[in-house]
């Protein structure tokens, strides 16, 4: 077992690996990985003030990669089914409520949101912008990295692997290679908690990840004043029925972890099943009244209080 | 003697909530699955069986199969009525599909229940609906264990908070007491 704790776009990681490797590939695999994750922080992150995404021009066309690509087609996909509330220009609001680059958490004037159209249009790889803009792809950002950590892993022949981003988090698991601090006789997978959202101390329930990634979204910890960082664009609020989702997606799906990422914010703002007739998920949702309602094919524990 | 009194004693009272919050839920799946079903298929529907599977970690009595059920009005009174403990008991129904499996684990601490644990094992498409769907509209009202107490590898929750959030909430709060 091999285990490598760093820190990128901001944040906590760690990487488990299962499989039997040597040391140079280790090492080659760790450069990698750090390689990855600066150059998608310096490509998509709202807090890099150089980044391409907070640097859009308006009369400027700008060529997409094969990595933009995917994130761009999962946030426009998620834009038509929200109706406009799951849209990557959410960036200007929260900067405008003071989840800026610069952490200043002041509130100022919000501004409405303009539709996705009238500032961007995706032809292809082809994106034209119409109006100076920044983009956030933060509901999904940090799911795609771990997608994109672990395909790392894969290219040099690793398949027993835990890539988790602070919370959200991708497992696979091949033949009899255990992984984590299971036994044997124990079924394969990960024991993950699920937070309890208003007691880091505790759990609310417990998800057996096997094969699968899992991302969970909480208004708990990034809170300023009146605000967190999920927000409502057309009521310009910050949304308060909800106060945490998970998602599961199996990896069966292309870039799992990215989908429940993006999926978690999104239950924030869209009804469930209108999510569910276009993505294979689970869910659990936390509310405000301290109820939870999973998917109908959730599989895990949920801590009842009464029956 | 009067230790195995006590003992069996034990071993009837924890058969008590276990049994009866197993049937509750149990027959709310049943039914629901009977009514949910009612269209496809009036076979006649086995009663449920309930199973009490382990006894608590911090008691030492025996897992009891089967199981006598009390009513409130033949309890014990005046003495601590159950065991403190978690029991877990395993619940069987019979659909037209065959038979199906739900868990209950039940925590009870001077006589309170404190936690309750529902879990659908079905693995065909219609029973895990039924189940999902059973979970779904029953809206339960969860509460926090310990992680601590869990036997976790991973929590996940909202994402550890970037540094510089963290310290621009602190010069926040410094300035709002200046």
């Amino acid at each position: 077992m091999r285990k490598h704790e760093f820190l990128a776009i901001g944040t906590q990681w760690e990487l488990l690996v299962a499989d039997q490797i040597d040391e140079s590939t280790w090492k080659k695999l760790l450069e990698e990985i750090q390689h990855c994750a600066d150059e998608f922080n310096q490509r998509y992150s709202r807090f890099v003030t150089s980044s391409w995404v907070m640097n859009l021009r308006a009369g400027q066309t700008y060529d997409l990669s094969e990595q933009d690509l995917s994130l761009f087609t999962l946030y426009e996909q998620l834009n038509d089914l929200s109706g406009g509330l799951f849209t990557p220009l959410i960036g200007q609001l929260l900067s405008q409520a003071g989840y800026d680059a610069e952490y200043s958490l002041q509130v100022g004037s919000i501004t409405a949101i303009p539709d996705y159209a009238q500032v961007v249009e995706r032809r292809g790889r082809q994106l034209h912008v119409f109006q100076d803009t920044t983009l956030d792809f933060g509901a999904a950002g940090k799911g795609y990295l771990v997608d994109l950590l672990g395909a790392l892993c894969e290219r040099r022949g690793i398949h027993n692997y835990l890539v988790d981003g602070s919370g959200d988090m991708r497992h696979r698991q091949s033949g009899d290679v255990e992984l984590g601090i299971s036994k044997k006789s124990e079924i394969s997978g990960i024991r993950v908690g699920l937070e309890h959202p208003l007691d880091q101390q505790q759990a609310i329930g417990v998800v057996q990840l096997s094969n699968q990634s899992i991302a969970g979204s909480a208004s708990n910890r990034r809170k300023w004043g009146e605000w967190h960082h999920i927000v409502n664009p057309r009521q310009r609020m910050p949304v308060r029925e909800i106060v945490a989702t998970w998602v599961i997606v199996d990896q069966d799906q292309s870039y799992p972890t990215m989908v429940a990422d993006a999926l978690a914010t999104a239950l924030f703002l869209v009804e469930p099943k209108q999510l569910a007739a276009h993505f294979p998920f689970d869910y659990v949702i936390y509310h405000q009244d301290g109820t939870v309602k999973a998917s109908p094919d959730f599989v895990g524990e949920l801590f009842v209080a009464s029956l | 003697m009067e230790n195995s009194t006590t003992s069996s004693n034990n071993k009837f009272k924890f058969i008590m909530p276990v049994s009866v919050m197993a049937i509750i839920a149990i027959t709310a799946v049943l039914l629901y699955e009977q009514q949910q079903s009612s269209d496809v298929s009036s076979k006649s529907q086995t009663q449920p069986q309930v199973v009490i599977m382990t006894p608590s970690p911090t008691s030492d009595a025996a897992g009891v199969a089967g199981g006598t059920v009390l009513t409130n009005a033949e309890r014990p009174q005046g003495e601590s009525n159950y065991v403190d403990g978690t029991y877990e008991a395993k619940g069987t129904y019979t659909t037209p599909g065959g038979e199906r499996e739900i868990a209950i684990s039940v925590t009870v601490a001077d006589d309170v229940v404190t936690a309750a644990t529902f879990q659908g094992f079905a693995t065909d498409p219609a029973s895990k609906r039924f189940q999902g769907e059973f979970a779904e509209g029953f809206q339960a009202q969860v509460i926090g264990k310990n992680i601590d107490e869990l036997n976790l590898q991973k929590v996940s929750g909202s994402s550890l908070t970037p540094k510089g959030f963290m310290n621009a909430l602190e010069t926040i709060k410094v300035q709002a007491q200046g």
